[in-house]
């Protein structure tokens, strides 16, 4: 297969982009509505990191961070994905990957 | 060449490679990347912080003047926490990364590796006289511990019990009977903890750390660094020009404080848009460099401005600057010119081993 042939065009990748901007830009209005955040969410990055350095989140945030996303997405998030709460780019990984179908620009988690 | 502001240069075995960063001359590797790195991630490293500058800010008028400049709010901190920030100049550009502590004349300001100099400089000519600027790092020492097992150093070192220190926290203790600090910060992801002691006690407490742990150069430092995608100044806006949305420290920002040097500027900054954005990548093949282009068929769509080589992915990884509607994660783009790829990946690049566990009860 040749390189082309393994990769996206540019028209392809910007619309793919399109879709993950949109998912991402859902999740972080649902931080920073369910925890209740004082910071504007546009100014939170996709890697923006989320317990300790970066938007603060404690153990009790990751609950009720857990339970929006089994109510907007229908993904149970269990003890052991941690690694789920690196940054808003992996919550939305983790949603993409467990979500009944891809998502897609028309659907809404919120 | 040894490091004019380390403690520790004596106590360095001879086949240390040192790299100059900034101001500093730093201890880059001991031994080999693989060792210094392996320990990192499954027990614990061990790290010269003298690049680190330790500046005090003294005075009445010390908090109006570190909470004009910090992108964070001071006004609550207190002696038992720690806050990481931005000092931004007055164009809303980044000066330094830092970390501020409060004591009981004002506060301590940590520099970035290499920055202290400049940092120092900031300071005092914002200040303009108002308080005290002192540069620390002649009388004071700084180790950093980091690993899934760095609480384990932490407790054989520090006299006294660090049971419940949170992350962020700092604590008066005793190291060897000698007044000392620890703050439960790092900068790798693993557990971390800086201890800072009278300099002359430097080669005592390295040489009983580095009996129980591996010492590690800023190689391995920078390379996790990246991999946790905890921004380094002198690294992360590879040759572009550096700017606080350019290389994602969005979130050392508080926008939502009312005022701070560059502030203005920042907004205006954010409201007019970015042209490109930076996105974590990894790469299936070696060889690229910063300002390596990538791109889709030919097209050119953005470039490495990042890149370390990740012995714990067996591969390169960094940071790439891609034009703002393609910086996204899950997408593959062409190494332009080659037959290689790489793949926009999610922070932290990888996830640190101290993640998946529990410090003992005896450290909370």
């Amino acid at each position: 297969m040749t390189l082309t042939e393994r990769t996206m065009t540019a028209s392809e990748l910007r619309s793919r982009a399109a879709e993950r901007r949109e998912l991402c830009a859902q999740i972080k209005e649902m931080l920073v509505e369910r925890l209740d955040l004082p910071i504007d969410a546009d100014w939170i990055t996709d890697d923006q990191p989320l317990f300790g350095r970066g938007l603060e989140l404690d153990s009790v945030d990751a609950l009720e961070l857990a339970v929006g996303i089994d109510d907007v997405a229908d993904v149970t998030i269990t003890d052991d994905q941690v690694g789920m709460f690196g940054s808003v780019n992996r919550v939305v990984d983790f949603v993409e990957t467990h979500r009944n179908g891809p998502f897609s620009a028309s659907s809404t988690l919120l | 060449m040894m490091d004019d502001h380390s403690h520790f240069g004596a106590m360095f075995p001879p086949e240390t490679v040192f790299q100059t960063i900034g101001d500093s001359t730093v201890p880059w590797r001991f031994s080999t990347l693989d060792e210094e790195y392996g320990a990192l991630r499954s027990s614990t490293a061990l790290f010269d912080l003298s690049g680190c500058g330790l500046v005090s800010v003294d005075g009445p008028d010390a908090e109006d003047v570190v909470g004009r400049l910090f992108t964070r709010e001071v006004e609550f901190l207190t002696p038992e926490t720690s806050s990481m920030g931005l000092l931004l100049d007055a164009h809303g550009r980044p000066i330094d990364i830092v970390t501020v502590f409060r004591t009981e004349s004002g506060f301590l300001v940590e520099t970035s590796v290499g920055r202290a100099t400049s940092t120092i400089a900031h300071i005092e000519r914002e200040a303009a006289g108002r308080v005290a600027v002192r540069d620390a790092r002649s009388t004071t020492a700084m180790l950093g511990f980091e690993g899934p097992l760095a609480w384990e150093l932490a407790e054989a070192v520090i006299d006294d019990p660090i049971t419940g220190l949170p992350f962020q926290g700092v604590r008066p203790v005793t190291i060897g009977g000698t007044d000392a600090l620890v703050s439960r910060t790092g900068f790798t992801g693993e557990y971390g903890f800086k201890v800072m002691f009278p300099s002359r006690h430097a080669g005592t407490v390295w040489a009983k750390a580095a009996a129980q742990s591996v010492p590690a150069g800023h190689e391995t430092l920078e390379t996790a660094m990246t991999e946790f995608r905890q921004p380094i100044l002198h690294r992360d806006a590879g040759n572009d020009e550096l700017s606080v949305i350019g290389i994602g420290a969005n979130w050392l920002v508080d926008l939502e404080k009312a005022d701070f040097l560059g502030r203005d500027s920042l907004l205006a900054e954010r409201d007019a848009g970015a042209d490109e954005l930076p996105v974590c990548f990894v790469s299936d093949s070696d060889g690229l460099r910063v300002g390596t282009e990538l791109g889709a068929h030919g097209e050119v769509l953005g470039h490495v401005v990042h890149v370390v080589f990740s012995p714990g992915l067996g591969t390169q990884c960094g940071i790439a600057r891609l034009h703002v509607d393609v910086a996204s994660s899950g997408l593959v783009f062409e190494v332009l010119g080659t037959s290689a790829t790489v793949s926009t990946v999610s922070s932290p690049i990888l996830i640190p081993a101290s993640w998946g566990q529990l410090m003992s009860s005896r450290s909370g």
